[in-house]
């Protein structure tokens, strides 16, 4: 009875410490619970829409730089990251970043992860 | 057991209501003195001086022996996010300032050394919101120093120690995602305090409370209830509110105030019928009831974010005329009747705009509205969100009757969307659309700092920038102007001619007020030094290199040598 025990633990242990290896890494709290199962595939075009959305309905000509381009906050065109990272980073923030957590509910924040993503291959200008 | 009788109850209260009172009153006569600006020395309230002017009458130093401006001491508040927003203020020789994350601080002002800190315990429900973590300026009057806080309350600090005296919690910051970010104006026995709202779909207010134990007094609702005026259920999103300090007239028992933006920031046609009242306007307000006596919409049915929220309104009198000078986020100045509210005159202090064909100087009507209204396509209106001018002051000088001011000469390409505003579990941002900065037809954009007539705009000189300024200007009795600019100089200016006479690198930008106190004999020249601000985020689209500007936050205080 032991054996799928600790195969379980060694499993839990196995998918948890990258993510949290990888979140801790750039320097951010452990993600939440909902943060490792996005809703839907990351590549839906509806949802990278609708993240494009809210993405511009929130600030980001003072933040961000519309559709991620250049501003005081990091540059997000033609950047690869986690999405666990991403979903992280919106979720907490990081002063003067506001944490979207509890403004938005798990679903939206993994819209904007899912435009966010999209722009990993758009170029700067 | 014994009963209190009627009487005795009525006679024990009495007496306690005549302490407190004749307390209060005892403290109020040199509270009230100071704060009506008859000590040169001081700098006691956030433009100085109810009047607006950001003016120190102080002249030891001049235009002859400023270039032995040397640092005298330095003071980090050490919390360097959005950088260092704030006016210092000086009474009877205490520095009392207020930093990012509220917190505040009481310095010796001739050597810097701490006399006391408050770093209050802030409600995580901050690191959520969009306003934050700065905060312009504290106030000082009855012994006590004054602040809004991030997290919605309003505190008292024992001048002398700092301890809280009293705090109140004003707003529902968890549900509305309001905050104060501006320095209270303490005004009789009140302090005034104007909160944010204008990205939020909510109705911003202005309050005032009891100076002595921080009760509420009044409070003024920026959006007025009018089916007319706001259509449909928009009212109830509608924003606007009083983020920055306003002015007062002793003489009228007048506050005047700016009021925020309409919410959504832009409307894709339909989202706010009407025009919007009173967002985008000056209020004047009963300084005793909050009752409103007159107000003026500068940008009705405001189309481009241009808010009247900038508090500076100059008090001044021309002519026997009793003037209120007020600029607008537009780049516009609007000279006023300060007993009615009637247009005396309107002046741009730009060159660069689109967004009216002209503002008739008569009426103040706006001629040829260019406003963003098709969805998801981009359209090019000047001057860009940040304004023709930002929240920061100008200074103006009664013995040269200049008006020394920044103004901004930069585009945007705006982007309207329609949003549903959020609301539950807390309100979200109402914007409506995004925006990117773009230079100017024909040319880069750039700012300037002006020495104008502030009623009918005629210009003396001017100096350029580069990069648009957005700290404010102090002038002195010395007949000098300084102004911090964004690449962290601070400049000393003659302010008959403009010709520069001395400079400082702090090492990094300015947003913040500089000030001139005394101590001991001794003119100091206090300049808060750090960069940051939302609208900061807007530069890199025109200049990539401003995105690595260093940001920071420190109070440089100069002397003579």
């Amino acid at each position: 009875m032991r054996a799928p025990i600790v195969l379980l633990v060694i499993m839990t242990v196995a998918l948890t410490v990258p993510i949290a290896v990888a979140v801790r890494a750039q320097g951010m709290r452990r993600p939440p619970p909902e943060a490792t199962t996005p809703p839907f595939p990351l590549d839906d075009p509806a949802a990278i829409e609708e993240g494009a959305k809210r993405f511009s309905a929130t600030c980001t000509g003072y933040c961000h730089g519309r559709e991620g381009r250049v501003s005081r906050a990091p540059t997000l065109r033609g950047k690869t990251y986690e999405p666990a990272y991403l979903y992280a980073r919106i979720a907490n923030g990081q002063p003067p970043m506001p944490a979207f957590q509890t403004i938005l509910p798990p679903e939206e924040i993994w819209k904007l992860v899912a435009y966010i993503m999209s722009l990993s291959t758009a170029t700067k200008d | 057991m014994r009963k209190w009788r009627p009487f005795h109850l009525a006679t024990l209260l009495s007496a306690l209501v005549s302490l407190v009172a004749g307390s209060l009153a005892g403290a109020q006569s040199p509270g009230l003195s100071r704060l009506q600006n008859d000590d040169p020395n001081n700098w006691p309230m956030y433009h100085r001086s109810y009047d607006s002017f950001r003016f120190s009458p102080l002249s030891q130093i001049n235009k002859d022996n400023v270039k032995n401006l040397t640092v005298a001491w330095v003071h980090q508040p050490g919390a360097i996010v959005q950088g260092l927003e704030s006016t210092p203020l000086v009474v009877d020789g205490v520095m009392y300032y207020i930093a990012s994350y509220n917190r505040v601080f009481a310095l010796d002002g001739a050597t810097g050394k701490e006399l006391w800190h408050f770093y209050p315990k802030l409600d995580p429900v901050v690191n959520t919101l969009f306003f934050q973590p700065y905060n312009r300026g504290v106030a000082v009057g009855y012994g006590r120093v004054y602040f809004g806080s991030l997290d919605g309350r309003v505190f008292a600090l024992d001048q002398k120690t700092g301890k809280v005296v009293w705090e109140k919690q004003i707003l529902e910051t968890k549900k509305c995602s309001c905050n104060f970010t501006g320095a209270p104006l303490v005004v009789k026995d009140k302090v005034i305090f104007g909160q944010t709202a204008g990205e939020l779909p909510i109705q911003g207010k202005i309050w005032a409370v009891m100076a002595a134990t921080g009760e509420r007094a009044w409070e003024f609702n920026t959006i007025k209830e009018d089916q007319k005026s706001w259509g449909g259920d928009s009212g109830k999103f509608g924003g606007g509110g009083g983020w920055m300090t306003g002015s007062y007239d002793p003489a009228l028992n007048l506050i005047y105030w700016g009021t925020g933006n309409p919410a959504p920031d832009y409307d894709w046609g339909g989202a706010r019928p009407g025009d919007n009242l009173y967002t985008s306007s000056v209020v004047a307000l009963d300084a005793d009831t909050g009752q409103l006596k007159w107000y003026y919409q500068e940008i009705p049915h405001d189309d481009w974010d241009y808010d009247s929220g900038l508090g500076e309104s100059l008090v001044l009198d021309r002519d026997g005329k009793k003037l209120l000078v007020h600029q607008n986020k537009s780049g516009f100045v609007f000279v006023l009747d300060r007993t009615n509210g009637k247009v005396q005159n309107v002046w741009p202090m730009i060159h660069t705009y689109n967004f009216v064909k002209s503002i008739d100087p008569k009426t103040g009507e706006l001629i040829g509205r260019n406003p963003p209204r098709e969805v998801g396509k981009p359209k090019f209106i000047c001057p860009w969100i940040a304004g023709g001018r930002s929240w920061n002051s100008g200074s103006y000088n009664p013995k040269t009757k200049l008006w020394y001011n920044t103004a901004m000469e930069a585009c945007e390409e705006v982007t309207v969307e329609k949003q549903t505003p959020t609301t539950e579990p807390a309100a979200g941002l109402f914007f409506g659309g995004d925006q990117v900065a773009k230079h100017p037809p024909g040319g880069e954009a750039y700012g300037h700092l002006d020495a104008r007539d502030p009623v009918t705009g005629e210009r003396k000189w001017s100096i350029n920038y580069k990069y648009p300024p957005i700290g404010s200007v102090l002038s002195t009795g010395g007949g000098l102007v300084f102004h911090g600019d964004l690449e962290g100089v601070v400049h000393a200016y003659d302010g008959d001619t403009g010709e520069a006479l001395w400079h400082f690198r702090t090492g990094s930008g300015h947003r913040g007020g500089p000030i001139s106190y005394s101590v001991n004999g001794k003119q100091y020249i206090a300049v808060p030094s750090g960069l940051g601000s939302l609208v900061l985020g807007l530069y890199p689209a025109l200049w990539p290199e401003v995105e690595d500007f260093p940001s920071g936050a420190a109070v440089f205080v100069f002397t003579l040598k």
